[in-house]
């Protein structure tokens, strides 16, 4: 018998046939190729069946029969292509009967378009070469505000040197150059850590951006590969502070200088005389390598009279400020055309394509109640801003305790602690006129509330005393006196990990017996036993205590010097419950009783290809199943949020993007409703917290939203009240961070 | 009440006669899709091919008329043998895709095969 159906299908039955559409012109227009259509049709339990699609020459698929049934059922689809790069703007609805047969058209719309980019749709605006001009966000990191300084002093002195630079916006303050495929080179990071290397534009998320298109294509590809032969990471970045008050004219010293950017166009990591650049110097002289190298290849024995330069490169590299950069480029139409202002897309869930849209929830923005900021006190401005981050909120005993301080050991704020611990009264919404308790470590990173009350990780142990004098400014001596004595003291601070303890009713007391626990990153309850992860220098360990932290023993997880072990988690199996343990570089290890644990060859954080500084943040058990966000580290100990998943095992951990592609930031769990703090930036210059529920981790419903100038970083409920902890990046420090609001139950109606 | 009941002998049987129904009504699809090249082939080769299009449908999942008679026009286009052929290795992949509805593999393959051959509206290899 053939495979060919000859009995025609049950005329009783409902059919549901889908087609996807785009519009010619726009996928004309677009150098992205649709590429695999995914229809996701979504029951209303959250139970969603996927179907797949292929576009014609014409811009359609051939209408397929994605689903029948015989029972009356509505669903709602959606269609994405696999690449994420176009998508159904809303989600369509569609009720089936028993006879009818339906066909859904889905009009896919590019997701590039509207002047928003990011690394996966970069390339559909900028080509490799394009100059990219920063402007002035709310937020910016140290060394950005001192150029912007640097640039408006200019500007205001501007007729004493360079016309020209009139022409300039002063509020632009970095320039990188668009290498393709979403990557820029640059000189870039904070004041102690940045360099010339190169990274993704994802980066720069939130902040915009003035493109300029080299006109000579040629020379824009040789720039490209220049900047890939020099951007290596060798040079370091040269904070630029006297650089806007040198003059920038392309005179004889500038010519020389070109010539010898040539003459090194191909030397790895640089011309070798340069050890540092920054970046406006960094661009200016990728191009003149590229210009200088072409007319050296005519002219060998050329010398730096001879030198040529196109305009909007006619520039001494090494005093040329973003600032002379830009007013050249805009003075160089025929060179250079401006092609658009950017926005670099704001971080977002990397399982974003797979999210789906929800209606949108209860705009509280005027409801919330501003209940202070305790940490400002002692951290008013500057760099210290970082410390004030409430890393959490937890509930415990009518009060809301607020983490804080900082454990990295580069800036901002570094190793900010003893740590003030603050707990607001929730009655009264007041914070008393004294933190609760010193807590003896660098930062107050997580509360855990275990079986006999609550308990603080020790993150970074602090046991030398307090000594703010970094945050009221200090001399010289003073400061080299207090490198002196950190070095002499960080024996004692890394002799012991600690664990704080506070029981019902009781003063906070600390458990300093972990040893050589530098880091203690979690505390979990498990098999009558108290586990701490763990990072020792031998690597990343979990220790035990049987007698709730009196003697620890310890168990090796990841070994090797940095490895760390950073959460805690229980997951049923056949067996029961078993303990499981996040390191860094993504990995998963179950405890057996044995040392060391046991690594889980899976993969915990589908979507995410690199996985080597990522680990399992807020492991929040929901369901019998781990719920928990991928945390990138950023500096030392901090992350940045990358997604949200959920395992009921190891092995099968899937995303869980929130709708609209909200980055999580935060979970709990009250009533058996699952709550995800997270945040989205509709615009450079605002952010949208947003909070969602779930009852089953498939249909998440907004509950409500609100709009600040920064994100949300913890929140806690209790008696119905929400409480939200404000904080930042620290590349994007902003005044708010620290800020503690409550929202009333009666808000959310 | 007593139901009717249809036995399998009897299903066979309708299963055999509509088959011929189908057979029959391929044939005389290609015969008018691809007159030239049908006019070189003796009726055995024809009926053959339509047999051949129809074994198909189990390995390459494929169930309707429709599809049927597609598989057909990519054997007119581009060789009997074409899901074998190292030379349309291109076809393969999108053949064999079964995350896409086997109309959508096998309209598009069409589309495509009569762009690569430069024969729009259908038009016959030369």
């Amino acid at each position: 018998m053939s495979g060919v159906s000859i009995i025609q299908d049950c005329p009783l039955k409902w059919t549901l046939s889908a087609q996807v559409t785009v519009d010619a012109a726009q996928q004309a227009s677009s150098a992205a190729k649709v590429g695999k259509i995914e229809i996701s049709i979504a029951e209303q339990d959250g139970t969603t069946i996927v179907r797949h699609a292929l576009l014609g020459q014409s811009g359609e698929s051939p209408v397929e029969c994605v689903l029948t049934g015989h029972e009356a059922k509505s669903y709602s689809l959606s269609a994405q292509a696999e690449d994420g790069k176009w998508g159904t703007p809303a989600p369509f609805k569609v009720s089936l009967v028993r006879g009818q047969a339906q066909t859904v058209s889905l009009e896919l719309e590019s997701r590039a378009a509207h002047g928003v980019i990011d690394a996966l749709n970069a390339d559909e605006i900028l080509e490799p070469g394009d100059v990219l001009i920063k402007f002035e966000g709310q937020s910016s990191t140290f060394a950005e505000k001192v150029i912007k300084a640097g640039e408006k002093a200019v500007k205001a002195l501007s007729g004493f040197f360079h016309e020209g630079i009139k022409k300039g916006d002063p509020t632009c303050f970095h320039v990188a150059l668009y290498m393709g495929e979403g990557r820029t080179a640059e000189a870039y990071g904070g004041m102690t850590t940045a360099l010339v290397g190169t990274r993704v534009i994802d980066a720069h998320a939130g902040f915009l951006f003035r493109i300029y298109r080299c006109q000579d294509r040629a020379l824009a590809e040789s720039a490209v590969k220049v900047a890939k032969t020099w951007a290596n990471e060798r040079m370091k970045y040269l904070p630029p502070v006297l650089v806007p008050f040198q003059l920038a004219s392309f005179g004889p010293k500038a010519r020389g200088e070109a010539l010898v950017f040539g003459q090194e166009s191909g030397r790895e990591g640089g011309p070798r005389s340069f050890a540092k650049m920054f970046c406006s110097q960094f661009v200016i002289a990728v191009y003149q390598a590229a210009s200088v190298a072409r007319q050296l290849q005519k002219s060998p024995r050329m010398i730096s009279t001879d030198v040529q330069m196109p305009g909007g490169l006619d520039l001494h590299a090494t005093n040329s400020s973003p600032l002379a950069l830009h007013a050249r480029l805009e003075g160089a139409p025929t060179d250079w055309k401006y092609i658009d202002e950017v926005l670099v897309r704001p971080q977002h869930d990397a399982n974003a394509g797979r999210s789906v849209l929800v209606e949108p929830g209860r705009d509280v923005t005027g409801d919330l109640q501003p209940l202070g900021n305790p940490t400002e006190k002692r951290w008013p401005s500057g760099e210290w801003i970082y410390a004030r981050n409430p890393w959490s909120l937890r509930a415990f005993e009518g009060k809301i305790y607020v983490g804080s301080g900082n454990s990295n050991n580069p800036p901002p704020a570094a190793n900010a602690g003893p740590v003030d611990l603050w707990a607001l009264d929730a009655a009264s919404g007041k914070f008393p006129d004294k933190p609760e308790f010193e807590v003896p470590d660098e930062q107050v990173d997580v509360f855990r509330l275990l079986s006999d009350g609550l308990w603080i990780p020790g993150h970074d142990s602090k046991v030398t005393g307090r000594n703010d004098g970094r945050v009221t400014g200090e001399g010289k001596v003073k400061r080299l006196l207090r490198q002196g004595k950190t070095l002499w003291n960080f024996l004692s601070d890394w002799d012991a990990g600690n664990a704080h303890h506070k029981a019902p009713g009781s003063d906070w007391k600390t458990w300093r017996t972990i040893t050589n626990g530098i880091h203690v990153y979690d505390l979990i309850d498990y098999d009558g036993a108290l586990f701490a992860a763990i990072a020792t220098v031998l690597g990343g360990q979990v220790a035990r205590s049987r007698n709730r932290g009196e003697s620890w023993d310890e168990f090796l997880t990841k070994p090797l010097p940095f490895s760390r072990s950073r959460t805690l988690f229980v997951l049923d199996d056949d067996t029961g419950p078993r303990l499981y343990v996040s390191t860094n570089g993504g990995r998963v290890y179950r405890y057996d009783g044995d040392n060391p644990f046991v690594e889980m060859r899976v993969n915990f954080f589908p979507g995410i290809s690199d996985v080597k500084e990522v680990f399992a943040a807020r492991p929040t058990a929901f369901r019998k199943q781990v719920v928990y966000i991928a945390g990138r580290q950023i500096i030392d100990h901090d992350w940045a949020p990358l997604g949200l998943f959920a395992a009921p095992s190891p092995d099968s951990a899937r995303a869980v993007p929130l709708p609209g592609g909200a980055l999580a930031r935060d979970l709990l769990v009250h009533d058996d409703v699952l709550y995800a703090l997270a945040s989205t930036q509709p615009s450079a210059r605002s952010t949208r917290v947003h909070v969602f529920s779930t009852r089953d981790l498939k249909t998440f419903t907004e509950l409500c939203f609100f709009d600040a100038g920064t994100f949300a970083r913890s929140f806690e409920m209790l008696d119905g009240d929400f409480y939200f902890g404000m904080g930042c990046d620290p590349e994007l420090l902003h005044p708010h961070t620290g800020r503690i609001s409550k929202l009333p139950a009666a808000a959310l109606g | 009440m007593r139901l009717w009941t249809i036995r399998t002998e009897q299903l066979a049987a309708l299963q055999g006669m509509l088959e011929l129904q189908l057979a029959d009504r391929a044939a005389a699809y290609v015969r008018g899709e691809y007159p030239a090249t049908c006019a070189a082939l003796d009726e055995p080769t024809i009926r053959g091919s339509v047999q051949t299009a129809l074994a198909k449908g189990a390995t390459y999942r494929f169930e309707s008329e429709e599809t049927l008679f597609a598989y057909l026009d990519l054997m007119y286009l581009l060789g009997f043998d074409f899901d074998l052929n190292p030379r349309r290795a291109w076809v393969r992949a999108t053949l064999n895709d079964f995350d896409l509805g086997a109309r959508t593999r096998l309209l598009l393959l069409v589309e495509q095969a009569r762009a690569r051959e430069g024969r729009a509206n259908g038009s016959e290899p030369a």
